[in-house]
């Protein structure tokens, strides 16, 4: 009886006063910042541009506007280029290009909205990368060097797609 | 992983358990597990920040301080299945120490505000969901400590009485009792709106 009723207060109060949206995303985001520790060298967002480009619609009608955005993070020896833009089916392509002396394995770790999390692997040649098919949601660049390189691993802060 | 259904799913399927779960795999070296406990437990943790009547921001700013507690002490929870109580506790304290400045504030109209979508009039809402507009009045005719208490307790895994009472401001030994007189000013207020 008494279960009930908390069950249903639970539900009241979850009804009546709920989480502010995003809130566990917003949590997420301060621990993952929190977790890097010692292990991984945190780049810094050094640009940030957002451009809307015309581009060929499937429906034969108007050209849909398509949104560019363009990220760079660096700190000073190691620099990565990102270059998000919308494909169909609401997804994303990711061109990246790091500026290293190493060639590094890059990992896209993506958080959708709907909370699932989905990484991507891949190896840069020539210190270009692309992901294909890349979800919506909260996304981190994992730069790792192969092993005996000696080389620090790296990651950039989260940043939206 | 934890699918979102599962989170998203029946409270009383026990966010305590999943919440268990993912910490042991986070322990264990899975990394996106962190998110699945977080996911977990900041709803829970909001609704037990918000009994305490903290507005937004120090709601917010309060489960943060809770999860960075957390980040640097987890070592010292020996025990994966008390990791909810742990920062449901947490949460509860802090929120107590933020509180007390402030103790008066009203927070309902502001709560219900928050929640009424501006363009809907209140008795559409009370149409559509009668039953929690009646819950949520009777509640409303209980003490602050009341409804604090009953807050606590629900959202809380197996909360312990005796540190209740000290965060709560009450006598030790009074917790059981007066959760029992909150529970039956409760029914009285729901059998009134009925009758």
């Amino acid at each position: 009886m008494n279960e009930n009723i908390f069950g249903q207060l639970r539900g009241m109060w979850e009804h009546v006063d709920p989480m502010p949206e995003g809130l566990e995303n917003q949590m997420i985001a301060v621990l993952a910042a929190e977790d890097l520790d010692m292990e991984y060298e945190l780049l810094a967002l050094v640009e940030r541009d957002t451009t809307m480009a015309g581009a060929r619609s499937t429906t034969h009608e108007a050209p849909a506007q398509v949104r560019t955005s363009k990220l760079e993070f660096s700190n000073g020896t190691v620099t990565v280029l990102l270059r998000i833009a919308a494909q169909a089916a609401g997804e994303c392509r990711i061109d990246a290009w790091v500026t290293s002396d190493i060639p590094f394995n890059l990992r896209l770790s993506v958080r959708t909205w709907v909370g699932d999390q989905s990484e991507i692997e891949t190896t840069t040649t020539g210190g270009r990368a692309s992901f294909q098919d890349v979800p919506h949601g909260l996304a981190r660049l994992w730069l790792t060097a192969d092993h005996g390189t000696g080389a620090k691993p790296f990651a950039t802060p989260l940043f939206e797609i | 992983m934890i699918t979102m259904s599962q989170l998203r799913g029946d409270l009383d399927g026990s966010p305590w358990e999943l919440a268990s779960t993912a910490f042991k795999a986070w322990r264990a070296g899975e990394r996106s597990a962190l998110d699945d406990l977080v996911s977990v437990m900041t709803p829970v943790l909001w609704q037990v920040v918000r009994s305490y009547r903290l507005d937004e921001a120090e709601a917010v700013d309060t489960i943060q301080n809770t999860w960075l507690a957390f980040m640097r002490s987890h070592e010292s929870i020996n025990d994966p299945q008390a990791v909810a109580k742990w920062l449901t506790t947490s949460a509860r304290r802090a929120a107590a120490k933020a509180a007390a400045p402030h103790r008066s504030t009203p927070v309902e109209d502001e709560v219900l505000a928050r929640k009424l979508p501006s363009q809907r009039s209140t008795e559409s809402v009370v149409i559509e969901d009668d039953q929690t507009m009646r819950l949520w009045n009777a509640v409303r005719t209980l003490s602050e400590r009341c409804q604090r208490l009953l807050r606590v307790i629900a959202f809380e895994q197996r909360p312990d009485y005796e540190h209740l009472a000290a965060d709560l401001g009450m006598p030790v030994g009074s917790v059981g009792p007066t959760r029992g007189r909150c529970l039956s000013k409760l029914r009285s207020a729901l059998e009134g709106a009925l009758g």
